[in-house]
């Protein structure tokens, strides 16, 4: 008995000669928050469409709760609750007529839960989709997927586009709703921090490829982002040191008189090891986001040597990763 | 407190769910009724503007009799629009999700694209059947009752209307869905269904033109293969439909291959029948014969009989499914029959033709002229005519199509005249005659003098043909007291003219001797409300004078006594058969002697008509039957007369006592027909009388 309620065997997707998905390995456990994370372009969107067969599979295999996605996506879209990206209802219709022409595809539907689902969020039946708030037609799209009572809700960055209020009270709407329940979830989203919030266990996606799987408290156990400062310059160096490296180092950004360095598998050893080798350091360890130990993993090059990178910098590497994701 | 009360009623009055199929017909109607109707109401309310201007009288026929070409017009453009509006209602039913980024949310519910397609597909075929069934059928109804205009087999059966109607509906919806599943706007879709519309519809009328050409329109104008063929364009259009729609992703290499298959597809639907069915009737003709339908009657009215009295040629007629008729050739001596086959679905009936003067070919008339070499059991198409009539100005034109290796003739040339000798025929066109050579297939054409501007040669069909050339008497030429006679004949570029003098009388008409040397020429006249009748013989003269010979009556000097009926030129000479009364004579038209006729066995009643047989030895002569003389439903006596030695013998009834309507069957033998039964033979005694076919 296969107890992944999603499983992916080199799953590859190709458009014409780019690659978004290149042989994706990946087992979701039953009642988990699963989060993929990725840069926008990175092949997320492609791999749940995949999942849901919504596209055609290039090579290799996928199944959702046992069915296959390549042949029995009609049956995958009936037992899953999905809400995608973007939200494009029907504006012409009301709340009402959405869900009353959703429910007629699905045998599962729940009346009441549909109806205490729309209580909980506080929408009003009668209003026309193109009358409602970003927001509400989040809402709207969250309810029609919950109303069929799915095992497995997957979410396509459903928080993109979003304010922060809002997509707080989504993602919280997500717990209650759904993870109370026992359901799988399946959440996509390159925004980290909502991640952080929820998941249970997180996938790096990078460059069409998974890079890591784990846990996410063991993520974030694993990496630790150290401070060090030279309150008394090393001898003989006229400042810091100019060559440091240890394994583990995923990233060292240097300034004068302080060093940031991210570090995989730190532990006492390791504060010892560094302090023996930059003498009079002061050394100050703290736990990293999701965020953080994202960018770490991913934002290339590790070693910086002229200066912290600023932000924008970060945002317009973000943009370009963005727009080669369009194109292909 | 009481808001949230409302809410928790609104959402829990959710009516009862529908199923998918039901879900999608309500989204799709939601979202395309305002075009529909308005684009139909458009259509509809130009329809009523038609029937309005053709329609006063409200409880009339609608477009029983067009006023003018008012209506015509816009009934064209309620078709027009109604055209328009079921492209619209396709592209945007299969487009006009993506325009509105829906088809985003309709693919993440649990429903295949097959089945999206279906309802969308099903849901505009029947918005198109709703506009399209009213105008089309009041289009078809309305070009159906212009006069003259050849529409037999397209208004008057149904199941052509339906098929027109099905392509068209099929055409004008499938193909915005093709384009539609290549991912453009509404508006593209329709721009660029247009020209695609537009070469499907060229495609089918290359169809139909082809069905009228030979060996697809026999079978073709049955119906059958025509909706096979409609069934497999539909099936083809529907299956590259969803199959295009169906594919999420595609690359131009598949949309080209794609597009390729399709168009090599129309072409082997085009090829594979032509050849098929070129295939059959040159090499596999008999095949017909497996398939014929059993049941039917023998349309015996008149039936052409060869010269020699070899042959008759016969039609059948089968009413039940599949109705069709059969064209036939019945050997009298073998009692053997061939079917034409190459007609045989076609509509020949009641059967009317031409023997060649050697009897071993027959031209027949079925929507055009067909050759029957009787050697063979399918018959050459010679050419199509057809006329088209301008509702307004009534002016006529005549086009005809030729098949390729026959005589090739002149486009306005119409009906068939007869045969000029074995192998030539002669047809006409209103004032000129042409001479078709079915061996070289050179066509010479004889003209109509310039004099005669706008003479015309009227129905010119059974005209005397001589050695000489073809006698004709044009219409609206001849003054009063005299005659104008042209005479075509394939070596004068324009027609000789002869003026007969002297004529009275009305309504001529002419026989002429096989030399060409002596015309009958018959009148009558309207004389104390009686109509009178009467001849004159005409000798003809080398360089286009004539001579008028001989008057009867006694209107002119005359050398035959009056009251003389005159029948016809016996074969091969100058003698013309004449009778009166009780007599029958042979007048000698170069010795101007009258011989009468002792008839051993004749009736002393009246005689009412004569024929002479084949070869010219016999008279058959009909009279009153001394014993149901006077009787209700009188029968006719038959006698038959040796016109050389006078030599008379009455047809015995008791033989088959109901002989009627007696022809020469050749010399020796007697045909009987009846209403279209069946037809008898017997010997020239009265003899040996037997059925020619079988029940």
């Amino acid at each position: 008995m296969d107890d992944a309620v999603i499983r992916t065997e080199k799953l590859t997707k190709r458009y014409g000669k780019q690659t978004a998905v290149s042989e994706v390995s990946l087992e979701v456990p039953p009642g988990k928050i699963f989060a993929l994370m990725g840069r926008n372009g990175a092949g997320k969107s492609s791999l749940i469409r995949m999942l849901l067969g919504l596209t055609p599979i290039t090579a290799g295999r996928a199944t959702v709760l046992g069915l296959d996605s390549a042949k029995q996506h009609v049956a995958i879209r009936g037992r899953v609750g999905y809400v995608p990206e973007a939200h494009h209802m029907y504006r012409w219709m009301t709340i009402a007529e959405v869900v009353r022409f959703t429910a007629s595809f699905y045998p599962t539907w729940n009346e009441k839960s549909c109806a205490d689902l729309i209580r909980k969020f506080d929408l009003d039946p009668s209003k026309r989709i193109k009358e409602l708030s970003r927001g509400m037609v989040a809402k709207v799209a969250l309810t029609l997927a919950l109303a069929h009572e799915p095992r497995l809700l997957v979410l396509d960055e459903p928080t993109d586009g979003l304010d922060a209020v809002v997509r707080k009270e989504f993602l919280e709407s997500i717990v209650s709703v759904a993870a109370d329940e026992g359901r799988t979830v399946f959440i996509s989203s390159h925004l980290l921090q909502d991640i952080e919030r929820v998941a249970d266990r997180v996938a790096l996606m990078e460059e069409s490829r998974i890079g890591l799987v784990e846990d996410a408290d063991a993520l974030k156990a694993r990496f630790r982002e150290l401070k060090i400062t030279f309150t008394d310059l090393p001898a003989g160096s006229g400042g810091a040191p100019l060559a440091f490296d240890m394994p583990g180092i995923l990233s060292l950004r240097k300034e004068p008189r302080e060093w940031l360095m991210v570090f995989e598998k730190f532990g006492a050893e390791t504060r010892e090891q560094i302090q023996s080798k930059l003498p009079g350091a002061q050394i100050v360890a703290r736990d990293m986001t999701l965020e953080e130990i994202f960018l770490a993993l991913v934002g290339k090059p590790a070693i910086e040597s002229t200066g912290p990178r600023s932000p924008a910098s970060v945002e317009a590497g973000r943009s370009e990763t963005e727009d080669e994701g369009k194109r292909a | 407190m009481q808001a949230i009360q409302s809410i928790e009623n609104a959402a829990m009055q959710v009516p009862r769910r529908r199923s998918p199929f039901r879900a999608l017909l309500w989204k799709e109607w939601r979202q395309q009724r305002w075009i529909f109707l308005s684009l139909a109401g458009l259509a509809y309310a130009l329809l009523v503007a038609a029937a309005t201007v053709v329609w006063p009288d409200r409880y009339k026929v609608i477009f029983e009799n067009a006023r003018n070409d008012w209506a015509g017009l816009l009934a064209c453009c309620a078709a027009f629009f109604a055209i328009c509006s079921i492209v619209v209602l396709s592209a945007n039913a299969f487009s006009g999700e993506r325009d509105d980024n829906t088809d985003l949310f309709l693919e993440t519910i649990p429903c295949s694209r097959s089945k999206l397609f279906r309802v969308k597909l099903g849901f505009v075929l029947l918005l198109a059947l709703l506009e399209l069934i009213p105008v089309g059928t009041a289009l078809l109804v309305y070009i159906g009752r212009q006069p003259s205009v050849r529409l037999e087999g397209l208004a008057g059966a149904a199941g052509l209307t339906v098929l027109t109607l099905a392509a068209t509906v099929l055409v004008l919806v499938t193909v915005p869905a093709m384009i539609a599943s290549f991912g453009g706007s509404v508006i593209a879709t329709i721009l660029a269904s247009m020209p695609v519309i537009v070469a499907c519809f060229a495609y089918l009328s290359l169809a139909v033109q082809l069905t009228r050409f030979l060996p697809l329109r026999s079978v073709m104008m049955a119906g059958i293969l025509a909706a096979l063929f409609v069934a497999l364009l539909l099936a083809t259009a529907l299956l590259a439909a969803w199959r295009m729609w169906i594919r999420v992703e595609r690359t131009w290499r598949h949309s080209l291959r794609m597009a390729a298959a399709l168009a090599g597809l129309l072409v082997v639907y085009l090829a594979v029948p032509l050849a098929g069915a070129y295939l059959y009737v040159t090499l596999f003709a008999p095949l017909s014969f497996f398939l014929s339908s059993a049941g039917g009657f023998v349309g015996a009215w008149n039936p052409p009989l060869s010269p020699g009295g070899k042959c008759v040629t016969f039609d059948t007629y089968y009413s039940g499914w599949g109705r069709c008729t059969r064209a036939a050739c019945l050997d009298v001596d073998s009692g053997r029959t061939r079917w034409l086959t190459l007609l045989r679905n076609s509509f020949v009936w009641p059967l009317s033709g031409i023997w060649s003067h050697s009897g071993n070919q027959f031209v027949l008339e079925e929507n055009g002229q067909w050759l029957w070499p009787l050697a063979r059991e399918t018959a050459n198409h010679i050419m199509l005519t057809y006329s088209v009539v301008n509702a307004r100005s009534g002016e006529k034109r005549s086009f005809s199509e030729l098949c390729p290796g026959l005589p090739q003739m002149p486009s306005d040339v119409l009906p068939l005249v007869g045969w000029y000798s074995d192998q030539v025929f002669a047809f006409q066109n209103g004032r000129d005659m042409f001479f078709a050579d079915i061996e070289n297939h050179e066509v010479r054409q004889c003209k109509m003098p310039a004099v005669f501007p706008s003479a015309r040669l009227g129905n010119a069909f059974q005209l005397p043909i001589t050695r000489r050339g073809i006698f004709v008497m044009p219409e609206d030429v001849s003054a009063k007291g005299e005659v104008s006679v042209l005479r075509y004949a394939p070596d004068l570029p324009e027609a000789e003219c002869l003026t007969l003098r002297g004529i009275g009388g009305e309504q001529p008409n002419i026989e002429a001797s096989e030399d060409g040397q002596w015309l009958l020429l018959h009148v009558s006249w309207l004389e104390k409300d009686r109509r009178q009748r009467s001849w004159y013989l005409a000798q003809l003269a080398d360089g286009a004078k004539a001579t008028l010979l001989v008057c009867a009556e006694g209107r002119e000097k005359s050398a035959i006594p009056s009251s003389w009926q005159v029948k016809n030129f016996l074969p091969g000479g100058h003698q013309i058969l004449l009778y009166r009364d009780a007599e029958v004579g042979l007048f000698d038209a170069d010795s101007r002697d009258l011989r009468r006729i002792p008839m051993t066995q004749a009736s002393s009643r009246q005689i009412v008509a004569v024929a002479l047989s084949p070869a010219g030895g016999f008279a058959l002569v009909q009279c009153d039957n001394p014993a149901t003389s006077g009787k209700p439903g009188a029968i006719s006596r038959y006698v038959i007369v040796d016109v050389h030695n006078g030599t008379s013998l009455a047809v015995d009834e008791a033989t088959h006592e109901w002989w009627q309507n007696l022809r020469w069957l050749g010399e020796d033998h007697l045909l009987s027909e009846e209403n279209g039964k069946m037809p008898w033979t017997m010997n020239r005694d009265g003899t040996g009388a037997r059925p020619l076919l079988a029940e």
